[in-house]
């Protein structure tokens, strides 16, 4: 079973600890919203998962396909099955496009893929995405606009078939009409049985791809985890109820819930 | 369009594909001439049999010189004058192995003269590397650019040095220098030494010059998506030279440096 089992785990950046003990499990096929007030830690979390080496975890566990997580390199996390669709994906001068995205292929194939089939694959996602073909061609993500990196971060994740794909706003650079191109894919993919853990400040993609679960975190933990009813009621009312009903302080709240649904930068503003 | 082969010590050369190979000019000091208003394409190899290599470019040519070092190269002279309005395009793609030393001096001698000069670097192993580029802006409206991207790995060791000197009375002249090294371990040592000397004070001069280890934000992105630290690494190293191959006519000579690169990572 494809099932992610997070365990009290808490990570540092610089010495300050931005995970306080989180416990989550994302089952195979399931598809949640991560919800949270900026700053709080849910950008963080998946960087951990995926194993970003800026952040040092100091406790707890993380299991996938029943295998330690945080014993693997990250390419070995990557050839597990976990992907992360990244907030603001780097910028890689001269790599080409293309030639990045068949070496990713080819390292979870055991006989490389010909050219001609990786450019029949590449060409219809493409066009699913209803991305120019010259960004393929083109250095990866450099002077790709806000959107365009995205679908870049999508076209990636339908070329890798990852398990349980993490995505961290992809829907932040994203017009209507891509946004809905956007949750198309991500619609397939779960047909096809994959599951999703999504960041997301918006609730129009959540309604796009209606998730099974929403879980809200706060002070580095996770407080609350239930229905889709939760995104819908934080989308109208904001965090407050979690204060009153729930008795959970937001420690770093700066940022009222009107602008928390323009979707800055979490993670940037935390390990400043 | 097959290269007119330059065989003699003392050339003068009009417009056309040309080349020159040291292995056949040992020793000797080679100077070739550029014609007025011509469009020369230059393609060197085995510069390091060459005692010097001096090159005039007169007025309103357009000349690209291109060269390829693979071997060992101890101590390689190139002087190249550039006069009214012509323009001087150099590219070199440096996968030379064990020692190279390179001095390249280009003087900007007269109004409008042009030069752009691109170096791209691969030391590894126990190479030992110095990349000497000046340019000299005499006149004025000169224009001089001077770009280095080198890759340093296993105990190699580069010191790239730029110079720019723009004379008295060469206004509104523009000079830049860029280098951008990137250290792959501990062991590894680069470092540049970017110059300018300004005798002028109507002009525009600037320089950039980093030598860092690699992009750990690029590495894991690269890795994320399954790469192996080596091949990301390979990646990254293939984007950063493979640049220098718009300086290349043949598709054949490309193929060839590719496969240097290639083989050097």
């Amino acid at each position: 079973m494809s099932t992610l089992k997070i365990i009290n785990l808490h990570a540092s950046v610089d010495g300050k600890e931005i995970l306080k003990g989180v416990n989550l499990e994302v089952s195979e096929g399931e598809t949640v919203a991560l919800l949270g007030p900026n700053g709080h830690g849910k950008s963080t979390l998946l960087s951990v998962i995926m194993g970003h080496p800026r952040y040092e975890v100091t406790e707890g566990s993380i299991y996938f396909d029943d295998k330690n997580v945080l014993e693997l390199s990250v390419d070995e996390r990557s050839k597990l099955g976990l992907f992360l669709g990244m907030q603001s994906p780097s910028e890689i001068p001269g790599v080409i496009n293309s030639d990045f995205l068949k070496a990713a292929v080819n390292a979870r194939r055991e006989k490389p893929i010909s050219t001609y089939n990786f450019y029949k694959v590449l060409d219809q996602a493409t066009k699913e995405l209803k991305m120019p073909f010259d960004l393929a061609t083109r250095s990866l993500n450099e002077g790709f606009s806000g959107g365009e990196k995205k679908r870049n971060e999508i076209l990636q994740m339908e070329l890798l078939k990852p398990k349980l794909a993490m995505l961290d706003e992809i829907d932040s650079g994203l017009d209507v009409d891509a946004m809905q191109v956007v949750a198309d894919v991500i619609n397939k993919e779960k047909a096809e049985g994959h599951g999703f853990l999504v960041i997301s400040h918006y609730a129009r993609l959540y309604d796009m791809i209606h998730p099974t679960r929403a879980v809200v975190m706060i002070n580095g933990r996770i407080v609350l985890d239930g229905g889709p009813e939760i995104f819908k009621r934080i989308d109208q009312t904001g965090y407050e109820f979690i204060k009153t009903e729930y008795g959970v302080n937001i420690e770093k709240d700066d940022v009222e819930m009107n602008k928390v649904s323009i979707g800055t930068c979490a993670v940037k503003e935390s390990i400043k | 369009m097959e290269r007119t082969i330059i065989s003699n010590v003392k050339n003068t050369i009009s417009s056309g594909d040309y080349f020159i190979d040291g292995a056949f000019l040992s020793g000797e000091k080679v100077e070739i001439e550029i014609e007025v208003n011509s469009i020369c394409d230059i393609l060197l190899d085995n510069l390091k049999d060459i005692k010097d290599l001096n090159i005039v470019i007169n007025q309103d040519s357009n000349v690209r010189l291109s060269f390829i070092a693979e071997d060992e190269m101890k101590s390689s002279n190139i002087n190249i004058t550039v006069k009214n309005n012509a323009t001087l395009n150099g590219y070199f793609a440096d996968f030379a192995e064990k020692t190279l030393e390179l001095h390249c001096k280009v003087y900007l001698v007269e109004e409008g003269a042009t030069c752009t000069y691109k170096v791209a670097s691969l030391v590894a192993g126990e190479d030992k590397k110095l990349v000497d580029v000046s340019i000299d802006h005499i006149s004025p409206r000169t224009y001089g650019k001077f770009d280095c991207y080198g890759i340093c790995k296993d105990n190699g060791k580069i010191v790239v040095a730029g110079t720019s000197h723009v004379f008295k009375g060469a206004v509104k002249s523009k000079a830049q220098q860029n280098s951008k090294i990137m250290v792959f371990d501990e062991s590894s040592d680069a470092s540049t030494k970017p110059v300018l000397k300004i005798d002028e004070n109507d002009l525009e001069a600037s320089h950039g010059s980093v030598v860092g280890k690699i992009n750990d934000e690029h590495l894991f992105y690269l890795t994320s998506r399954g790469l192996s630290e080596e091949t990301a690494k390979e990646l990254i190293t293939w984007g950063y030279l493979n640049p220098i191959l718009e300086g290349f006519k043949e598709e054949d000579v490309k193929n060839h440096i590719s496969s240097l690169i290639e083989r050097r990572m």
